[in-house]
């Protein structure tokens, strides 16, 4: 009875661990972004960026071409590969002045670099990077901190 | 052993007696001034009572009464303590008022001399910052800027390859 006890008490400390590491590991969510004025339904994750997005580039309507969440667990080379297309390779660290991740870009347009580019991410507010112009409007990739 | 000037003063006033009284006459036979004194000392004890008698009194008990009032009186006067004026500051009223002082200079310094750091911004206030950027391509332009207004960091490339229409994006 004993034995059980604590072995169900070692099982939820280890539980409450992992999960209190999850909550202090950062997420970075990628998605790339057709800006079109053509008519589209607006994607439910585009709803906090759609104002932002009408303002900064004159479009009106979105599509949501990919996106991708990655945990940023280590600061080890990570992928965040919101397309087939377009990707991104990011080395994340701690940034030492607050909340907030230091990030080093990389973007690619299949095996193409198109720019290197060192990053501070803000937790809540998203970095737009404007990609090539398309036939139908302009590609946008979002990134954001979660 | 008694000095001479005792066995005198016993012999004046006749309380010698027997051998040592016919030892001490012997004595003073060579002293006439020790006789001549005897005869001074008598008279002037005579004197003494005859004129200068203690009055009689008249109330002994009512003065025996006033006396012993007197002596209660000046001993329960002694036993009372005697009552000082309290201090203006007494101790506890000085640990007091020190105390309250350094409170308000402490909040006084800290309100008016010492400024507070700048409040930190919140996190949702802060915004992405590009820090370095650099194209691969020299016909590729890198530039960023920040929208307060709309709480958002823009990364802007200018000269990438236009991508038709009919291209599949997945």
């Amino acid at each position: 009875m004993r034995k059980n006890l604590l072995t169900a008490l070692a099982l939820a400390a280890a539980l409450l661990a992992a999960a209190a590491r999850a909550e202090d590991t950062p997420t970075v969510w990628s998605g790339l972004v057709l800006a079109t004025n053509e008519d589209n339904p607006l994607p439910q994750e585009l709803e906090p960026y759609k104002a932002k997005l009408e303002h900064i580039f004159g479009y009106t309507h979105f599509v949501l071409i990919g996106q991708h969440s990655e945990v940023m667990d280590e600061p080890s080379e990570h992928w965040l590969v919101p397309s087939r297309q377009f990707c991104l390779q990011a080395k994340s660290s701690h940034s030492p002045q607050g909340p907030g991740y230091l990030v080093q870009l990389r973007l690619f347009r299949e095996e193409h670099l198109l720019v290197t580019t060192k990053v501070w991410l803000a937790p809540h507010n998203p970095l737009f990077i404007r990609g090539p112009v398309h036939g139908r409007g302009q590609l946008i990739i979002i990134l954001l901190v979660k | 052993m008694q000095t001479f000037e005792e066995k005198l003063t016993a012999w004046i006033d006749g309380r010698l007696s027997g051998v040592e009284l016919q030892r001490f006459e012997a004595e003073l036979a060579s002293n006439p001034e020790a006789l001549s004194g005897k005869e001074d000392a008598h008279r002037l004890g005579d004197l003494l009572r005859k004129e200068y008698r203690a009055p009689e009194l008249r109330n002994a008990d009512f003065f025996n009464h006033q006396l012993l009032q007197r002596i209660a009186a000046e001993t329960q006067h002694r036993e009372e303590p005697v009552e000082t004026a309290p201090a203006f500051w007494p101790l506890w009223r000085m640990a007091w008022a020190g105390g309250l002082s350094l409170i308000i200079a402490g909040v006084l310094f800290y309100a008016v001399v010492r400024p507070g750091p700048s409040p930190a911004p919140a996190a949702k206030d802060l915004l992405a910052q590009v820090l370095d950027a650099n194209t691969a391509d020299p016909g590729v332009t890198a530039s960023s800027f920040q929208s307060k207004a709309d709480s958002v960091t823009v990364l802007w490339l200018d000269g990438l390859d236009y991508i038709p229409a009919d291209y599949v994006l997945e």
